[in-house]
């Protein structure tokens, strides 16, 4: 089924609608949530979780126009959620790696206390994404948003390793450049 | 916020970006058909980066060669440099690496260049020890800390002497402040230090584009020097098309990212080479005379005498010639010459110019209205020509004598625009025409410019 069918299923809140989105995506968000959580059964929960709140999110609203990226968010911060809750007891060797980077883009270490600022963080790095030349976009998304590994990425485009860790590693620095400029610093 | 916080943000990214990044790479992208489209267009390249805009051009009066050329030419900074294109060279550890990179639009466009160099040069670099640009210039002249060339190095090779300047040590920030470099770089050539073991690497893999950034200080080094208006770039592109007549003194500043050669000839003529290209400029002969002078008295003599030949190999000039003139046609209509260049060989400084000894010139004219649509006119002495086609398969050949010509003997060529030959007593003619002309226009084009 092709993704408007799919989109207009759970417009309509049909409950067929979980199992078709199941079908062509679960295998995508299930990789998503186990690179995260790096525990099956864990990741098989928040896919689940994913799907419903899915379901539940898009009922009665428009045909959503992309499923993947919209259900990938969901299931990422579902996974990211059970993560925060377990603290530092399980944590996947992709995940340790992959906030080992980013905390080069940090300016300093604290939490996000209000809704508020995460929205405002969100569209920050939206907005800091979509200013970066093409390749770089698609090595950032395809490292933070997809967790894809450095081999993967490198392989994927034709590159060597090398150069994507340092693609990775200019990237960061400005995007943490960018968060002091907008006051993320004490 | 911490890390978990940031990559929780990171859903956020727009969704179209999202699909687009999981989409495969395209063959033949990107750097691929830059290095493809490179190796092609290689040596017009290296000669086109600072090729000169035409605004008009007109016969040059008569003259002893100090009055001022009737040749109208503009330098813009970026002539035939495309958006994003950086080329030049770094010198590291003893080794010159040709740069020939398309950067697309970025605010950290230094910063891509630089990851790009680093990971080129030195693929294990750690990110955190990537170069920093320093003795910056107007933002396009850079040298990289770690890489910069070896300080203050002579390489003598008959009459040419390359200086490498630390050029951190001097401001650049005025033509004036670039003289005081030459002349205090100059003193070293007393030295004579040779120093051997440079290469080039330029295997296609490795070539990257770095901005023509030689271009604004040339100017600015010239007009220093009080130089007078550029005449048409000559294509110094193999050994035996050199340039030998009268030349006096040949300079190479090292500034890191290009080659700026100065070459001081006779007849008040200076050439500036940037890359492979050499423009003649005539300059205020009060003013160089210090200059010569001051170089003279360091290992080379008295300057020759001066001459005029200099003078005598400009378009211009040549077009008056009555067995050559007509292969300097006008521009087509609809059109405007972009760039000239000439290639000459003449064994002796005395003899006087013979423009039967003019082996090639090519002209490229640019669509005024259309951009893309290019017309390249090439114009080869018989004798040259005589040697290229012997042996070439005749069923590919895309020739016949002018006046045979028409539309069915235009062909596409490989690249993908159309070409055609024609042949007359004394030389080989050929157009080709991009994304311009169809074949019966360039079939025509061909009989009017260069019919009987």
């Amino acid at each position: 089924m092709d993704d408007r069918a799919i989109a207009e299923l759970l417009s309509s809140g049909s409950e067929q609608a979980i199992a078709e989105t199941n079908a062509k995506y679960g295998a995508e968000l299930f990789r998503l949530a186990l690179r995260l959580t790096g525990d099956p059964e864990v990741s098989e929960e928040c896919v689940n979780d994913a799907l419903f709140r899915a379901w539940e999110l898009l009922r009665g609203k428009e045909p959503a126009q992309r499923l993947l990226p919209l259900l990938g968010r969901i299931v990422r911060g579902i996974a990211i959620d059970r993560i925060r809750a377990a603290g530092s007891k399980k944590r996947s060797a992709v995940l340790i790696e992959l906030t080992q980077e980013l905390s080069d883009a940090l300016p300093w270490s604290g939490s996000v206390e209000h809704e508020a600022e995460a929205n405002e963080l969100g569209e920050l790095i939206r907005g800091f994404v979509n200013k970066l030349p093409r390749e770089k976009q698609a090595v950032f998304i395809r490292r933070y948003w997809y967790f894809d590994t450095i081999a993967e990425i490198a392989s994927s485009m034709g590159t060597t390793e090398s150069r994507v860790k340092s693609m990775l590693f200019r990237m960061r620095k400005g995007l943490r450049l960018l968060l002091e400029r907008k006051g993320y610093d004490v | 916020m911490n890390e978990l916080d940031l990559l929780s943000a990171v859903g956020s990214i727009d969704g179209e970006l999202v699909e687009r990044a999981a989409e495969p790479k395209k063959k033949n992208s990107g750097r691929a058909l830059l290095i493809a489209a490179s190796i092609a267009a290689a040596l017009a390249l290296a000669a086109g980066v600072f090729a000169i805009v035409l605004s008009k051009t007109e016969a040059a009066p008569e003259g002893d060669g100090k009055e001022a050329s009737a040749t109208e030419a503009e330098a813009p900074e970026n002539a035939g440099v495309p958006a994003n294109m950086y080329s030049g060279y770094v010198k590291y550890n003893g080794k010159a690496y040709i740069f020939m990179m398309n950067l697309p639009a970025s605010e950290d466009i230094e910063g891509e260049f630089l990851a790009e160099i680093t990971h080129r040069i030195k693929p294990d670099t750690p990110p955190e020890e990537a170069p920093e640009l320093s003795g910056y210039k107007k933002g396009s002249i850079c040298a990289l800390k770690g890489f910069d060339p070896e300080h203050m190095i002579c390489m003598p090779d008959g009459e040419t002497i390359s200086l490498f300047i630390d050029w951190d040590s001097y401001d650049y920030s005025s033509g004036e402040k670039v003289l005081e470099g030459v002349f205090h770089a100059s003193e070293y050539m007393r030295g004579l230090i040779y120093e051997s073991g440079e290469s080039v690497e330029n295997g296609y893999d490795e070539r990257f584009v770095m901005d023509g950034d030689g271009l604004p200080l040339a100017r600015e080094m010239l007009a220093a020097l009080g130089a007078g208006e550029w005449t048409e770039p000559i294509m110094d592109v193999n050994e035996h098309y050199r340039i030998s007549c009268g030349l006096l003194w040949d300079f190479t500043l090292d500034l890191g990212a290009i080659d700026l050669g100065l070459s001081i000839y006779e007849g008040g003529y200076a050439g500036v080479h940037m890359t492979n290209a050499l423009r003649f400029i005539r300059f205020d002969e009060a003013r160089i005379a210090p200059f010569l002078e001051y170089l003279s008295e360091g290992c080379h003599g008295e300057p020759a005498e001066l001459s005029d030949n200099m003078r005598n190999l400009r378009p211009e000039a040549l077009r008056g010639e009555p067995r050559f003139g007509k292969y300097f046609p006008e521009t087509p209509g609809g059109f405007r010459l972009e760039r000239a260049t000439i290639v000459y060989e003449q064994s002796s400084g005395s003899e006087p110019v013979d423009p039967g000894k003019v082996r090639l010139l090519t002209a490229e004219y640019r669509g005024v209205e259309n951009e893309d649509a290019m017309i390249k006119i090439t114009v080869r002495s018989k004798a040259e020509l005589t040697s290229e086609l012997l042996g070439a398969d005749e069923d590919k050949r895309s020739d016949a004598p002018i006046e045979e010509l028409d539309a069915s003997t235009v062909k596409v060529s490989g690249s993908g625009c159309y070409e055609v030959t024609g042949y007359d007593e004394n030389a080989a003619i050929t157009i080709h025409a991009y994304d311009s002309l169809t074949p019966e226009e360039i079939a025509a084009l061909m009989h009017e410019c260069f019919g009987k």
